[in-house]
Order: structure tokens, then sequence, then C-alpha cells
């Protein structure tokens, strides 16, 4: 069978019999190819999704503003799958949601945490902070005026004359740097205006986004501590048991490029509050993502610094608690700007699809291999974070991203509860507290069966 | 000498002083110009369509001065302590 079949005109020509390889080498080349070919395809529905969303999304961001109009702004939350790195969850980000943001015209400031309890301890902290200030207003005085253009001229003006400066610095809080350059010479001190000070309720303003079930119990654990705990941190009793809430000791230690990432996404006036400040120091590069206990241990005992901030109140005694009397919640809660503060913002709570684990990597394959459903879920709920379709939150939101949980490895569960870490604990929510907030659809239909939104 | 403002008052006394005010004045101005071309530059589109600005790029000149202004003082302050260090050599 090998000599007859060849065209005799090509045989005249010269050309070789076109022939198969061997059975092997068919094996190892379907195979290859087939998984080249399903990552490439993958990965071109990955993108197409994501440019068929920008694109819808686009037109947003061509609205004309005026020049002194700060469009909205979303709050992002990120907290690191677990026993794995934050860079997991920031590429999620990356990939996914901030491509559609920016198509959006959305402005966006980013919060990560490399240890547990940080999120929260902002987001709490931001809340206790306003009612500091409700309690005695005139204290705020002394700190405002911060901006960034008195930073920088006083800078320039102690780099200039460092002793006698006293003077030129009493002139230039008279007559600011703005108006000697001529900023101010034609645009009569046109103050920044917000879009998210001009809605007319405040769950239009803004938004909030959780990447992982764990920020999201963060957050809420935030807002819940922020509007119901103490205003000074209460006396621990038992500090040894509950100390060791954070994450996997070795995910702690994830260093400095971070920092660097997230100051290039952040925006103005975000400087000073980043969550990611205090991990900057740490200098051990961990090139493991085991969970062996003998490095955890090592790495405890070396930063006992590393713990995450303590919560001010449990979930136990969120009924006993006291609702903010400082605040008053008929009424949307402002920050500084006229913004309505987060707790008033819809929140959309996003899963991870990180899956850590040996025994699981068919699972993993198949996850690999599909992500463009990934790509599809980020898509389309992003979307509806930034058409703001939305509904009062309720007991039910509870379960958000829920499914997650199941991806958590057993181990890490295991020793999460051992240390009464947050992200395993009862997670409860006060009916007095989500009264006022409210949460992005979960797909489009939800919409029809909306309590009516008054 | 009434410079801007700067020089009227009577507090300022010395010719240092009026001199180090101009050349603070100096710098400002100079970085605001950089500032500016720079994020004209990288975030105005050519076509000039329309007197306003619209999200993208209004969006895109609030971080690039953010960024500006942010890499301007750390630059500053490593400047300030290389040249206390005098690690260049040419501390004055």
């Amino acid at each position: 069978m090998t000599k007859g079949n060849q065209n005799p005109a090509f045989k005249a020509l010269g050309l070789p019999r076109l022939r198969l390889p061997s059975r092997n080498w068919c094996i190892f080349w379907s195979i290859l190819g087939g998984t080249i070919g399903s990552i490439v395809y993958d990965k071109y529905q990955q993108k197409h999704i994501r440019t068929l969303q920008m694109a819808k999304l686009d037109h947003l961001s061509h609205a004309q503003v005026p020049f002194n109009m700060m469009p909205r702004k979303i709050t992002v939350f990120i907290a690191p799958p677990p026993s794995d790195y934050l860079e997991e969850t920031l590429r999620v980000f990356r990939k996914y949601v901030k491509p559609l943001l920016n198509s959006a015209g959305l402005d966006f400031e980013i919060y990560t945490e490399e240890r547990q309890g940080d999120i929260r301890f902002k987001v709490a902290e931001d809340i206790r902070t306003l009612r500091r200030e409700a309690l005695n207003p005139n204290a705020d005085d002394n700190k405002s005026e911060h901006s960034i253009w008195n930073k920088v001229s006083s800078k320039l003006s102690k780099s200039q004359n460092t002793q006698e400066d006293e003077p030129l610095v009493k002139m230039s809080e008279k007559i600011s740097v703005k108006d000697i350059i001529g900023i101010t010479l034609y645009n009569k001190n046109d103050e920044v205006v917000r879009e998210d000070q001009l809605v007319r309720s405040p769950e239009d303003a803004g938004g909030v986004i959780c990447i992982g079930r764990g920020a999201f119990k963060e957050f809420m654990n935030g807002i819940h501590e922020g509007l119901l705990g103490p205003l000074e941190e209460p006396v621990r009793d038992e500090p040894v048991v509950l100390d060791s809430n954070e994450l996997k000791g070795e995910k702690s230690s994830i260093v400095a490029q971070e920092s660097e990432f997230i100051n290039e996404e952040q925006s103005r006036d975000t400087s000073g509050e980043s969550l990611i400040d205090p991990s900057n120091e740490l200098k051990v590069i961990p090139t493991a993502t085991s969970d062996e206990p003998t490095k955890e241990g090592e790495e405890d005992d070396e930063k006992p610094k590393n713990k995450g901030p303590l919560p001010f109140i449990y979930p136990e005694d969120y009924a006993n608690a006291q609702l903010a009397p400082e605040l008053d919640l008929s009424r949307p809660i402002l920050d500084k700007n006229g913004v309505p503060i987060i707790y008033h913002q819809p929140v959309l709570v996003l899963r991870q699809f990180n899956l850590p684990g040996f025994i699981r990597t068919p699972e993993r394959l198949w996850r690999f291999f599909t992500k463009r459903s990934q790509a599809e879920y980020y898509c389309s709920k992003t979307e509806n974070l930034v058409l703001s379709r939305k509904h009062p939150m309720t007991i039910k939101d509870q379960e958000l991203a829920v499914e997650e949980e199941r991806d958590w490895p057993k181990k890490w569960v295991k020793s999460a509860k051992e240390r009464n870490s947050e992200w395993v604990r009862p997670f409860e929510f006060d009916d007095r507290v989500i009264r006022h907030m409210w949460v992005v659809n979960d797909d489009v239909h939800d919409e029809d069966t909306l309590p009516s939104v008054n | 000498m009434s410079f801007l403002g700067l020089g009227g008052s009577p507090n300022v006394s010395s010719q240092a002083k009026i001199q180090a005010a101009e050349a603070e004045l100096d710098m400002v101005t100079g970085m605001f110009n950089q500032l500016v071309d720079i994020c004209h530059k990288k975030c105005i589109g050519t076509s000039y369509n329309a007197s306003d600005l619209d999200k993208n790029e209004s969006l895109c000149v609030d971080r690039c001065v953010a960024k500006y202004f942010d890499t301007n003082l750390k630059v500053g302050d490593s400047m300030q302590k290389v040249g206390q260090n005098g690690a260049f050599g040419v501390n004055r």
C-alpha cells in the first residue's frame, strides 16, 4: 500500500509523497496542538468578552464634564485568597475589573491587605473618625487645608532657605502658590466638584467592590464595628487567643513591589491612607507557597508586630450594642467632601476562582481551560456596578460569593478556626446596620424582582 | 520692591529673603510648566473636537498630576538625603 497511492502528476514533478507521521508522533502532535489550541482559544475568548463589555460602556467615558468635576469614584477592597499571594487577586482586578472601570470613566481607589483585619480596621476606623468628629466638631479645623500645593510649596521653601523661612511661609498662607503662578487668574477659585456629591439619593454615589469572600466579610465586619463598636479600643482580656487571626504567615510578607503598583493606581488625595504602608518594612521574600508549619512558626516569632488589628466588637455583641449614637442615621452621612460615605454606596462582591491543592488538580485544570467563564462573571458583575443596578441589602446577602468558601483549603480552614480567624468565624449582619446598605445585583434579571426603589 | 505681593510685606527686609523667594517662585513655576506640558501631552487628545474635557481625559490629568507630585516629593526627599550624606561629593 505504500507505493501506488501517489498522483502520477506529482510524481512526475518530483514532489515527495504526502503521508502521516507515525502513530506516536500523531498522538504527540494532536495532544500538543489540542492543549495549545484550547489555551489560545480561551485567551481569545477572554479578550473578546472584555472588549465587548468595554465597548458597551465606552460611551460613558466620552461624556463631557466641566474641568473641575471629579468623576464617580469606586472603592476597591482586595484580599489575597487563602494560602496564596495577594498578586493573584490583583491580577483578577487588573485583567477584568480595571479595564471596565477605565472604559466607563470611573475613578477608583484600591485598598489591599496582606494580613487579616486590615480592611476591616480601615473601614471601621473611617466611620469611627466620623463619629469622633461628630462628638467634637471643632477639632478637625487644624488638619484641614493639607492640599498638595501647600505640601509641595512648603517642601520647596524648606529646601531653599532652611533657617529663615518663617515670614515667607506666613505670606504663602495669605497668597497661595496657585495665585502666584496664575492658575486662578482666569478661573476664579473653582472648587472641585465631585460627581458623587450631586447624586439625588446616597446609594447612587460611588460604589464598593470587594474581591474575595474574605474581603467582603471584613468589609461588613468593619461597617458593623464602626457603627456598633465603641469609639476607643476596649481592654483585652485574652489577647493571646485572638492574637493570631491573620492569614498564613508567609503570605503576609509579600514585599514592597506591591506598594509601587498600588501607588501607581491610586488617584489623588489618597496618599496617606493606604493600607499597604505597614508591610513595606518587611524584608523577607518568601519562595514557597506551601504551608509548612515550621516556616510559619518562624515568621510569627520574627515579626510579632505583624498581627492584624483586633476588632473592637464581636458579632455576639451586635444585638446589645447601641447604633452610633453620635451620628444621625436618618439622613445620609457625608464625608468632608460632601460625598456619601461608603456605608451608603452599593457593594459588589466578586468571588475568587483560586483553587490551591494537589488533589484538586482536575478541577484546577478545568478552571484553567475555561477561564472565559470567569471573565464573563467578572465583566458582567462589574457592568452591573457601573450601571448602578442594585437593590437594598437583606440578611440573605450574607451568602454573597459564599461558593468561594468551598475552594478554601481544608487545612487552612482548620488552622484558621484554631486561630479564631474572622474569615471562618460566624458571619452576622445586624438589621439596623444593613437597613441603609445596598447591594449590586447578581445579574440583570434581578431588576425585575426589585422592591420598589424610593 | 513689591514682587507679586511677596516683597510688599514689612516682614521681608533683607535682600537674601527676596532672592530666596524669587528662586522659589522660579522653581515652582518651572515645575508647574513642566507638569502642564507632560500631562497635556499624555492625556489630552489632539483632535480638539470639544471645548470641555471628557471623563477619560479629566481622570487621566488627575492621575498624572498626582503621580507627578508624588514623584517630585519622593525625588526631592531622596536628593536631600543624598545631599546630607554627601554621597555625591558635592555637598555644599
